[in-house]
């Protein structure tokens, strides 16, 4: 048996800035292996996953209608209804990832985790990440090319 | 009424709410202040029904009133059945002037929509993207266009019409300033201007006709405050944007910049679903984060 009473859970939350969940782990994904919270785990296709990966995983097959009906239905039909529960982060995530698109966004991520996902390719390269000595966290964003101490670009 | 807390309460009295409050707070008293737009439209549907049905009926009933009377001057009815129907009348009238009233009064109190179709959804979005612990400072003026708001009045030259008045409102129903993880400052001020156009005109029998026509025009403005210390304004960012045409960009004093945007809603614009979506308005915030870059180290 896994001890997780000293993993905190590594989904990432926010909209404008993304941020760890930073809740007690119980599970780790199935799909990416990070560590989950219980109220971001989720079942999909029998496999326990993160909002993230199940959102990934629910763009590859065909939507439910539910989690299709647009933004303007977010207010009380789907939100209210999902609130705090795993779904509402899926769905959040969601619509999180295809509002980067449609805005052509990319997120700023204050976290302390290097799982891969679409929205923040910069946490697979450690020149991306500048580290704050008092917030211990990171603060970067993907497409900006890090600098070494002359100032010069670093090479890829 | 009784069922709701006192802030609400002062709300709807007043048309306006405002203070500084955590998310969690501002969406239970936005979502209890929807609840009540919800319960009041009902109720004020319910009262028109009313009166228009006891005003269907009433017109059968005063017929057939009327048929007993004309009855009872020839032959000898009994007198109850004739002060049955007259109390049956009263009560029919009694419920159309209590539908009406009760219709208007409650036309009285309505505040808009806006804040149930965009703040609420917004703030449910942005909630984690919010400083924990941070309170959130709102002002909300809920009462749409009433006179107080009239920014001008005039006559148009009138055309084919007997008489044009434009009147315009200028209403800024929301601002809003919260503060985003790591001390960034996120503030929205969303205008509605209304323009009312009243139009007189003669038909070919003679009567005059009245129309009026509602046009709204929303102007959103977002400003983003960063902490310096850790982002800042990126002029090639703002050089590579792809802001469109109609979004006005300008950057203060201070290392904020401010987008604006104005939504045009007709006809019948004062309809409660002409709003901008709460999807435009984070959307003009992620305009506005994507203008930043990490600050310099040291800086």
């Amino acid at each position: 048996m896994k001890d997780f009473s000293k993993l905190s859970c590594r989904t990432k939350k926010g909209l404008l800035f993304l941020r760890d969940c930073a809740e007690i782990a119980s599970a780790w994904c199935g799909r990416c292996g990070r560590p989950i919270c219980s109220r971001h785990q989720m079942m999909v296709e029998s496999l326990l996953a993160c909002p993230e990966c199940a959102a990934a995983l629910e763009k590859e097959e065909p939507q439910d209608s539910e989690y299709t009906t647009g933004w303007e239905d977010v207010r009380e039909e789907v939100y209210d209804r999902l609130a705090d529960t795993p779904q509402a982060a899926e769905y959040t995530t969601q619509e999180r990832n295809r509002l980067y698109v449609e805005f052509g966004y990319i997120p700023f991520f204050y976290g302390s985790h290097h799982y891969y996902s679409d929205s923040d390719f910069q946490t697979f390269d450690n020149r991306f990440i500048e580290h704050d000595p008092k917030d211990g966290p990171i603060l970067a964003q993907a497409g900006q090319t890090a600098k070494d101490d002359t100032g010069d670009e670093l090479e890829s | 009424m009784s069922g709701h807390s006192e802030p609400i309460r002062q709300a709807v009295k007043e048309g306006r709410i405002q203070g500084q409050h955590s998310v969690n707070t501002w969406l239970s008293l936005l979502g209890e202040l929807d609840r009540y737009k919800v319960e009041r439209d009902s109720l004020r549907h319910r009262c028109s029904k009313l009166a228009g049905r006891a005003l269907f009926v009433l017109s059968l009933m005063g017929t057939a009133t009327y048929l007993i009377w004309l009855f009872s001057q020839h032959r000898h009815i009994h007198p109850a059945i004739l002060v049955a129907a007259y109390a049956l009348d009263l009560v029919l009238a009694g419920m159309i002037i209590f539908g009406t009233v009760g219709y208007i009064w409650l036309r009285g109190k309505v505040v808009i929509n806006d804040f149930s179709l965009l703040l609420i959804p917004a703030l449910k979005m942005i909630k984690d993207d919010l400083k924990p612990g941070s309170l959130i400072k709102l002002k909300l003026d809920l009462r749409g266009p009433v006179k107080e708001k009239i920014l001008r009045e005039r006559k148009l030259p009138p055309g084919d019409y007997v008489k044009l008045t434009e009147t315009i409102y200028s209403d800024r129903w929301l601002e809003m300033e919260a503060v985003l993880v790591k001390g960034h400052r996120l503030i929205f001020r969303i205008t509605n201007k209304y323009l009312k156009y009243k139009s007189t005109r003669r038909n070919p029998r003679g009567k005059f006709k009245f129309k009026t026509k509602w046009k709204k025009i929303v102007t959103v403005t977002g400003s983003i405050r960063p902490n310096a210390q850790r982002l800042q304004i990126d002029p090639v960012k703002l050089q590579d944007s792809k802001i469109s045409g109609k979004t006005k960009f300008k950057s203060k004093k201070g290392g904020s910049c401010r987008l604006s945007r104005k939504y045009k809603f007709k006809p019948n614009a004062i309809a409660d679903s002409m709003t901008v979506t709460p999807k435009e308005l984070i959307g003009l915030s992620l305009n506005l984060c994507s203008f930043l870059s990490p600050s310099a180290p040291g800086k």
